[in-house]
């Protein structure tokens, strides 16, 4: 078994998120990577959304035994039970696509993130921090989803709900949704 | 047969009576907890083909084709040029370091199950796979050539 030399920190890219997340699903295009996240604790569901990536990979869990025991041992069980995002220092992906590359990879300043699901874990590497979006809870949809159909009625005024010409749904969106990317909140 | 300086036995994978030749470019991936989905499109023509695996698989990783120069220079260096220049799907049948590393991982559990090792070549990134079936082949006719084509309707 490998020596386990990589330094892993928890990585708090927003302050809202709460716990462990279950991996939703994961888009993939030219534009962006997108993996959608969530938590039954909690009723929360976030996009973690990249760019662009240059290498991602996601492991059925139960095939990174190795990963979680050594984490165990070197940080104890409460380092991930209930945590999902980590970032990998002296990484041994890093290490792997350096030499894949004929080491074209160490001219560039690349990141490894990690999320860990419940049942799957994803790797990233990326050269720049992901826009992490809160998406409403469900309760909150609801309650929005109610005020555009009495709106549509006509049983609302247009001027309570609409300012600098932002739609209701505009409004909506902006008020419950977190941007933030690295420590900075937009 | 030949082996890649890492012990590593690769096949074209020619997995359908379709006409599969050529280079292709990243379209799109699709991961969800139903299935595992890999769009491409042909270089040359207006074609996408939908690579779908009907669960979701093990494991797979995607890696930019500029970060795998190494596996160039082995094909090259073992099977020679015409292997892969012109063709975009293989396997690795013997000695997978990719099912390697999963086995030390896991454990040994990977090692139990019947685990294939799909590559999937196009010009801007490799694809690894690993599942205990094969995937489905489907090309569909592109709308119009650029990135992120979709299907036409």
């Amino acid at each position: 078994m490998n020596n386990f030399d990589e330094i892993w920190s928890r990585w708090e890219p927003n302050p809202d998120l709460k716990a462990s997340y279950d991996i939703i699903d994961i888009k993939d295009n030219i534009d962006y990577l997108k993996i959608l996240i969530g938590s039954t604790k909690c009723d929360q569901k976030i996009e973690v959304v990249f760019d662009s990536s240059w290498a991602h990979r996601n492991t059925y869990e139960t095939f990174r035994m190795n990963l979680v025991s050594q984490l165990s041992k070197k940080y104890g069980s409460d380092f991930y039970v209930n945590w999902s995002f980590f970032k990998i220092n002296n990484s041994s992906y890093l290490k792997w696509l350096s030499e894949q590359s004929c080491s074209y990879t160490d001219r560039l300043n690349l990141n490894h993130f990690v999320i860990m699901g419940n049942d799957f874990i994803v790797d990233i590497v990326a050269s720049e921090e992901p826009e992490i979006k809160i998406l409403p809870s469900k309760e909150i949809k609801e309650k929005f989803t109610n005020i555009i159909t009495m709106k549509k009625n006509g049983l609302l005024n247009q001027r309570n709900y609409s300012k600098d010409g932002q739609s209701i749904t505009e409004l909506f969106d902006s008020s419950i949704s977190t941007k933030t990317r690295g420590n900075k909140t937009e | 047969m030949k082996t890649d300086s890492n012990n590593q036995q690769w096949i074209q994978w020619k997995p359908s009576s379709l006409n599969l030749d050529g280079n292709y470019n990243t379209s799109q991936v699709i991961d969800t907890p139903d299935c595992f989905k890999i769009l491409i499109t042909k270089v040359t023509e207006l074609q996408l083909i939908e690579i779908t695996f009907n669960t979701s698989v093990w494991a797979y990783r995607r890696t930019s084709e500029s970060f795998r120069q190494n596996i160039f220079k082995e094909l090259s260096l073992t099977y020679g040029n015409d292997f892969y220049i012109n063709w975009s799907f293989f396997k690795i049948t013997e000695g997978s370091s990719y099912l390697k590393w999963l086995d030390t991982e896991s454990c040994g559990i990977s090692d139990e199950l019947n685990l294939t090792h799909y590559v999937i070549m196009t010009l801007d990134d490799i694809f690894d796979v690993v599942a205990n079936y094969e995937p489905e082949i489907k090309i569909t006719k592109c709308a119009r050539r650029e990135s992120n084509l979709r299907p036409t309707d």
